[in-house]
């Protein structure tokens, strides 16, 4: 089994601290689904872990390989970034097929046949301009990209924000079906987490330039839960726990209470426990700055 | 395989009991072929890994069986197993409820015994 | 480095065809505009090579910047060394003055020019000057944003006008004595300097997308 292990990363650009000394461990052979706030540090993240650009501090390392200008390590991962539409000179005039061709270039496994049929399948004119395509488009142009790279490990951020409902059901299909086939390892930030949670084997939630958590997305979805009760009974309960997003109508008060892992919650009968879904999970962890 | 997966329970349980009651409607039937791990991650959009998780509970249960290199098929008696499984679950899951409720709403016992056989089964 | 190499083959593509294509144009603008008679149009055939010359100078100048706006960030985020990026251009930026210096002295061959060594020298010094320049423009775009284009841009007119003006007036002795041949030296320091700041800016360039 193969890993990308980042350690103590730091990014710094002018006046914030992007990421903090995030320690992060990627096996292969998963799919990895990272969520956070616009702004939390994903996109840097995923952007170090493929060694497009250097971290402040701190190491990234493929199979105990340094990532950082090293064509064997790098040559295994494919990072496929949102396509800009415009350049600080000017608007961007590569059509579709300039990136296809550079794709084909530049990624030792690219398949040149399942690029031709994603390119059919999302019925896209590769004789356009990425100037004039729509975000969908755009969107399916970064998607086409990572699928056809058929690397090891390989990186999508927020594939799916430009895309339709059908498109998006679309991409969810193929990559499960590209993941029968190869089992490589997939990291895929979202900000469209119901749809998506059950694809993701691990789930990643970045917070601030943190990472708050990164595990079974099962286990995590099994130890985060909210309680209601009489302010009392649920005050006692989450005394000394990692809880969050208390509110309180009347006497009723809910939390949501973190728990350990393989931790069981004993609560008295008058409390009701419900499960969350990952999306209710996030925004009890990540909504908080918010709300005060 | 109609029905759809929703948020209160695992999904992984949710395959698992889709599975059952495909076995308790003899929509699969004794000795038939499961679809795959692949396929049922495919057909509702999960991960195989947690499709996987679903149904090996039943494999270590016995309802169903591995055949090496040809796939997962539904155990003789599985039928039973997953009915005596389920009796055991109903009194918590069901009657347990009932009387709670019945006792915040001063049901008695009689009373709700007589409510039972009054109801008449739908069709 | 290949893979840089083979990017870079595709790309330059476009900047042959300006070459050729835009003096052709030239070449016929000429030929409209002047009558067979005249000095100039009289003269078009030797001309060619200076409009190759001249076309060629303008594309190097403005090839890094192109570089910088799109390619620099599609191949690194494609896998690409940040120094098999920076080395590319460099070798790219080279083989494209070698390549036009090339055609220009096939162009003097055909025409029937009496053709030197140290001509050839020279116009390679020219190119290797605009490449250099070129290299300093786009570093100093990349890094003070476009204001710093237009100043440059500015700065380098008014110097070339100053100096064409006093060796016109004659004020300038070492402008009248500057000989041709010091274009290859100058060209080549110019390169050099520009490749140590094109390379650092490479090495901490910021992908964003």
């Amino acid at each position: 089994m193969s890993t990308i292990i980042a350690k103590g990363i730091n990014k710094k650009y002018k006046d914030t601290n992007a990421l903090k000394d995030v320690d992060l461990t990627v096996e292969s052979g998963k799919i990895y689904g990272m969520i956070g706030r616009n702004g939390a540090g994903k996109t840097t993240l995923l952007s170090i872990l493929s060694a497009q650009n250097p971290a402040t501090s701190g190491l990234v390392t493929i199979d105990g390989e340094k990532v950082w200008e090293n064509q064997k390590a790098i040559d295994r991962i494919c990072f496929s970034r949102e396509i800009a539409t415009t350049t600080p000179f000017g608007p961007n005039t590569y059509k579709i097929k300039d990136y296809l061709k550079a794709a084909e270039i530049f990624y030792p496994n690219w398949d040149k046949e399942y690029a031709k049929n994603l390119v059919e399948t999302f019925k896209l004119n590769p004789r356009k301009k990425v100037s004039k395509l729509s975000k969908g488009m755009l969107s399916m142009v970064t998607i086409i990209i990572a699928l056809a790279s058929r690397a090891e490990f390989t990186f999508l951020d927020e594939p799916v924000a430009g895309l339709d409902i059908v498109a998006r059901d679309q991409f969810y299909k193929l990559l499960l079906k590209d993941y029968e086939e190869t089992h490589r390892t997939f990291i895929i930030s979202t900000h469209i987490i119901e749809e998506a949670a059950n694809l993701f084997e691990d789930t990643i939630i970045v917070k601030n330039g943190e990472i708050y958590t990164n595990e079974n997305t099962q286990q995590l979805l099994a130890r985060v839960q909210m309680v209601s009760g009489s302010a009392e009974e649920v005050d006692a309960l989450i005394a000394g726990r990692d809880y969050h997003r208390v509110e309180q109508l009347g006497n009723t008060k809910r939390a949501t209470i973190v728990m350990r892992p393989g931790e069981e919650l004993k609560v008295p009968e008058t409390v009701t426990v419900t499960p969350l879904s990952l999306q209710e999970i996030f925004l009890a962890v990540c909504g908080e700055e918010v709300e005060q | 395989m109609q029905e759809n997966l929703n948020e209160s329970k695992s999904i992984y349980l949710q395959i698992g009991e889709m599975i059952e009651n495909e076995i308790l409607r003899d929509i699969l039937k004794e000795e038939e072929r499961v679809p795959s791990t692949n396929e049922f991650a495919q057909f509702y959009r999960i991960n195989p890994a947690t499709a996987g998780k679903g149904i090996n509970l039943l494999v270590d249960e016995g309802i169903l069986y591995k055949q090496r290199g040809i796939g997962m098929f539904v155990s003789k008696g599985a039928k039973e197993m997953i009915r005596n499984k389920r009796k055991e679950t109903f009194v918590d899951q069901y009657v347990k409820t009932m009387l709670e409720e019945a006792k915040r709403l001063n049901i008695s016992k009689e009373e709700l015994i007589a409510m039972i056989s009054n109801t008449e089964e739908d069709k | 480095m290949i893979k840089a190499m083979r990017f870079f083959e595709r790309e330059e593509r476009v900047n042959v065809l300006t070459m050729v294509l835009g003096s052709i144009a030239m070449y016929l603008y000429f030929w409209i505009l002047f009558p067979q008679d005249s000095i100039v149009g009289g003269n078009l055939h030797n001309m060619y090579s200076a409009f190759l010359m001249m076309i060629g100078a303008i594309v190097m100048l403005s090839d890094v910047i192109q570089s910088y706006s799109r390619r620099y960030c599609l191949m690194i985020s494609g896998g690409i060394l940040r120094k098999h990026v920076f080395a590319s251009q460099v070798v790219t930026q080279i083989l494209f003055a070698i390549f036009n210096t090339l055609v220009i002295t096939v162009v003097y061959l055909v025409v029937g020019t009496p053709v030197t060594p140290g001509k050839i020298i020279t116009i390679l010094g020219l190119l290797l000057t605009a490449g250099g320049m070129g290299n300093l423009l786009a570093v100093v775009t990349d890094r003070f944003g476009r204001p710093a284009y237009i100043v440059f841009i500015l700065i380098c007119g008014v110097l070339g006008g100053m100096m064409g003006g006093f060796s016109a007036a004659g004020e300038l002795k070492w402008v009248m004595h500057f000989e041709a041949i010091y274009l290859f030296p100058i060209g080549i320091a110019v390169l050099a300097i520009s490749c140590f700041l094109l390379h650092r800016s490479i090495m901490n360039l910021e992908v964003r997308s």
